[in-house]
């Protein structure tokens, strides 16, 4: 971190990439493109699942939702029947209240490290994530029981703890870049770039490791796993890129990030979007988004809206190699 | 496209207005661009005594107006249980003779009456318009032995002179040339310096040319007893020129206040006699604004009529600290938008400034620093207790404000300066700040939470050198169009597309790897 501050380029060697900043992404993408009153549609996860499910778009099951206080004495006939089942604040943030229970004993449930809980612990973590303790803000809060995501195992080595999933940036519904997002001890598990998880770029066409970075300078190896990141191939890779495509025409945001996890037998499914993507991406790529950004903007309309999800993702695989 | 050429027009018509505004009152109105300047302001007294005869007492006395050089802040005539009619402020007579008038229905014995004027000095000089009213020539001086001596002055001086200004200057030299007969003729009835001026004046009339009489307060150090310095002003054209009787030549009066300009005299009684002027000068320096707020108000001049000088000092007080607070903004603006440093909200950083500017930047960062530890400590332990985020932030709140109670009690105790400082507002801001990094702590853990503190910090020292700095404060004070100014500003940053400064490090592994990559 320290060293990162002697070390400074030039505007224009920046511009010379096609970097795209702070301001220009904020202010000539983000908001020309991403329309204020659709935002929810990406920001509750609640929204964004009924809407996937409308669209016939992959995502995890919704076993049910609980919304007030009274309903949480139901929890029990939601549950019922499932083994293994996620609860998660559909407004949380980073990764907070998201509670996986991977299997049942008697009357326990058992939590990923062999933790077990009651139906009363589950009642209150419930009632909690209404009152807002995981939310954004503090604000009132449903919780969503969804599906437990059966990681494949192409990942295994990759990743310290934590959820391994894709981060794909659409522009206008195009696919412009892609990156893998591997949780690492520095990061306590989590997949944010900036609290040190690994970011690794994925070739829109092949779904191969490029190049990966940590705390903005680029490795090799896995920090914790010690393997070699350029070995890494998501599998799936097309379904992959064809899901994410399709998010622009569920949610109609025009700069789009969206996350996708590879489950063992269901494949890629929607985990969350995001409405104001990093631009880490461009680090993990070790390439600027403008270039690419740019060639969609200069395409006709008739060409933009005219193509499928399917041309959308052949047009960048041809392109954005 | 069409919306940012709108943008552009507005930030460009903001900015025009904004300046064109202050421009005008600088250039118009006189506000100086710089804070503290001092104008020199004369309080004269004029002391009328005379002795009442026991009738109805009307007593008239000349009065100055605006003038050239200097304008009036105020006048007030007082006097026990007299009638007073002020000159008021009829424009026709504006520069000219101005008269204010006491009266009583019955006085007997010594009466003094006062009189009181504050002028201050221009900073740019304003053309008075003279308009001197009709002017009958002295009959003493057309008929008889003085007026065949005075049209022989005035056919010397005639002869040997091109315009006014020489006609002046030869009967000047005329009169003082004791040997003619003709001026002795003319002075032997003349004795006072008045007399003489009125004589000079008089035969500049006579010979064709217009001129009237001044009787001027040499305006200088504060003095008692001054008189008033008769001086005849000789109207050109456009061209005015002093004479003072022996000097041929015409004077410059740098200091010079007409008190009486044309008019029959400088004091005139009804009911008393032995009626005398004094005039005492006391004079000092006082704030340019405040002057020229005054004597705005006095000429009820629109431009400052809407001015914030207007109100009363509490008020002018915290729209001081709220005509800084765009400015605060403006620095926010360009420390995130344009170097990219992350802070705590987009407010913060201004509100902490504000704090600062009521404790000092010392102890406030040593009160922020104490406050936000412990806030944060109370925070971490009430995390454990499993509390819900309002109630949990809502603890902390208390916890701090019941800190910094502590700090009162203990800095009363042991007379600590820096525990005195702590007033409501910043503890509130303070208290607030502890919320908004409790929250920030809870979403994006303590790293962020050390970034964002030390670059809020950062961001309002800087907005504190901004808003605490005399001379913008006074500027935007004095012209709060500045505040279109910095709207414009901020508005014309706001289409700034480019790099942050920070960018230009967190990229630059990025550069270096595809420059190698190149090689």
């Amino acid at each position: 971190m320290i060293a990162n501050l002697f070390q400074w380029c030039r505007p224009s060697d920046l511009r010379k990439l096609g970097i795209a900043g702070m301001n220009k992404r904020n202010g000539e993408f983000i908001a020309r493109y991403n329309p204020r009153a659709l935002y929810p549609r990406v920001d509750d996860k609640l929204e964004t699942k009924i809407l996937a499910n409308e669209f016939g778009l992959k995502v995890p099951e919704l076993y049910g939702t609980v919304q007030y206080q009274s309903q949480v004495k139901q929890l029990g006939q939601i549950l019922e029947g499932h083994e293994s089942f996620v609860i998660k604040p559909s407004q949380g943030s980073a990764g907070k209240g998201i509670l996986v229970i991977l299997g049942r004993e008697g009357e326990y449930f058992l939590k990923p490290n062999g933790e077990k809980l009651t139906l009363h612990d589950l009642q209150r973590h419930v009632s909690n994530t209404l009152s807002g303790l995981y939310s954004l803000g503090g604000r009132n809060d449903k919780a969503m029981i969804e599906y437990a995501i059966q990681f494949s195992d192409a990942f295994d080595g990759f990743s310290y703890q934590g959820v391994p999933d894709v981060r794909v940036v659409m522009f206008l519904g195009y696919p412009v870049m892609a990156m893998m997002r591997l949780s690492t001890e520095d990061s306590d598990g989590k997949a944010n770039l900036h609290q040190g998880a690994v970011g690794v770029g994925i070739d829109l066409v092949t779904g191969k490791a490029r190049s990966a970075v940590q705390h903005g300078r680029p490795i090799d190896k896995h920090p914790d796993t010690g393997r070699v990141l350029k070995e890494l191939v998501v599998p799936h890779w097309n379904e992959l890129i064809l899901l994410s495509s399709q998010c622009y025409e569920m949610c109609e945001m025009g700069y789009l990030g969206a996350d996708i996890v590879l489950d063992k037998e269901l494949g890629p499914l929607i985990l969350e979007l995001n409405a104001r993507p990093g631009l880490a991406i461009q680090v993990a790529n070790n390439t600027g988004l403008l270039p690419r950004l740019e060639t969609i903007q200069n395409l006709t309309r008739a060409e933009r809206i005219m193509a499928s999800a399917q041309d959308r993702v052949d047009f960048a695989q041809k392109h954005f190699a | 496209m069409n919306s940012k050429v709108q943008l552009r027009i507005l930030i460009f018509i903001l900015a025009a207005i904004g300046i064109g505004v202050m421009l005008t009152k600088h250039f118009q109105v006189g506000y100086p661009l710089i804070p503290k300047q001092q104008v020199p302001i004369w309080t004269i007294e004029a002391k009328i005594s005379f002795q009442a005869t026991g009738d109805p007492v009307k007593v008239s006395l000349a009065v100055p107006g605006e003038q050239t050089r200097f304008g009036i802040l105020e006048e007030t005539g007082s006097s026990h249980d007299y009638g007073f009619i002020p000159a008021g402020n009829n424009p026709l007579i504006a520069g000219f003779y101005r008269s204010v008038i006491w009266s009583k229905d019955q006085a007997k014995g010594l009466q003094d009456l006062y009189y009181r004027i504050d002028v201050y000095q221009k900073k740019n000089l304003e053309e008075v318009e003279l308009h001197a009213p009709e002017v009958n020539p002295i009959e003493k001086y057309s008929e008889g032995q003085l007026g065949v001596a005075a049209q022989e002055v005035i056919a010397s001086a005639k002869r040997h002179s091109a315009d006014a200004v020489t006609y002046a200057g030869q009967l000047i030299q005329a009169l003082t040339n004791q040997n003619d007969q003709n001026t002795q003729t003319l002075l032997a009835s003349v004795s006072t310096d008045l007399q003489r001026a009125n004589l000079l004046n008089t035969l500049i009339i006579n010979g064709g040319y217009e001129s009237h009489l001044i009787r001027a307060l040499l305006l200088g150090e504060t003095s008692t007893r001054q008189s008033l310095q008769p001086i005849v002003f000789l109207i050109d054209g456009d061209e005015h020129h002093a004479f003072e009787w022996g000097t041929p030549k015409p004077i410059k009066y740098e200091n010079a206040l007409a008190w009486q300009r044309g008019g029959p005299s400088l004091i005139e009684i009804e009911g008393g006699k032995n009626a005398k002027v004094e005039f005492s000068v006391v004079k000092q320096e006082l704030p340019a604004s405040f002057v020229l707020e005054q004597a705005s108000r006095q000429r009820e001049n629109s431009i400052t009529d809407f001015s914030l000088t207007s109100l009363s000092i509490e008020q002018q007080d915290s729209y001081r600290l709220l005509l800084t607070i765009p400015f605060g903004a403006l620095i926010v603006v360009i420390m995130r938008n344009i170097i990219g440093i992350r802070t705590t909200g987009t407010f913060m950083p201004i509100l902490l400034a504000m704090a600062f500017l009521r404790t000092d930047l010392g102890p406030g960062l040593i009160l922020f620093v104490i406050v936000v530890s412990a806030g944060l400590t109370m925070r971490a332990y009430l995390s454990k207790l499993d509390l819900l985020l309002v109630p949990r932030i809502s603890a902390v709140v208390v916890v701090v404000i019941g800190i910094m109670v502590g700090f009162g009690i203990v800095g009363g105790k042991f007379d600590l300066q820096i525990m005195q400082s702590v007033t409501l507002f910043p503890t509130i801001i303070l208290s607030w700040t502890v919320e908004r990094l409790s929250v920030l702590w809870e979403e994006d853990g303590p790293k962020e939470v050390g970034i964002q503190t030390l670059g809020s910090l950062v961001v309002a020292i800087m907005a504190y050198a901004a808003m605490g700095n005399p001379t913008l404060r006074y500027l935007v004070f004095v012209f709060p169009e500045l505040l279109l100014v910095a709207l414009a500003v901020i508005l014309a940053l706001g289409q700034y597309s480019g790099y942050r400064l920070s960018e230009l490090m967190r990229f630059a592994p990025l550069v270096k790897d595809n420059k190698e990559g190149a090689a």
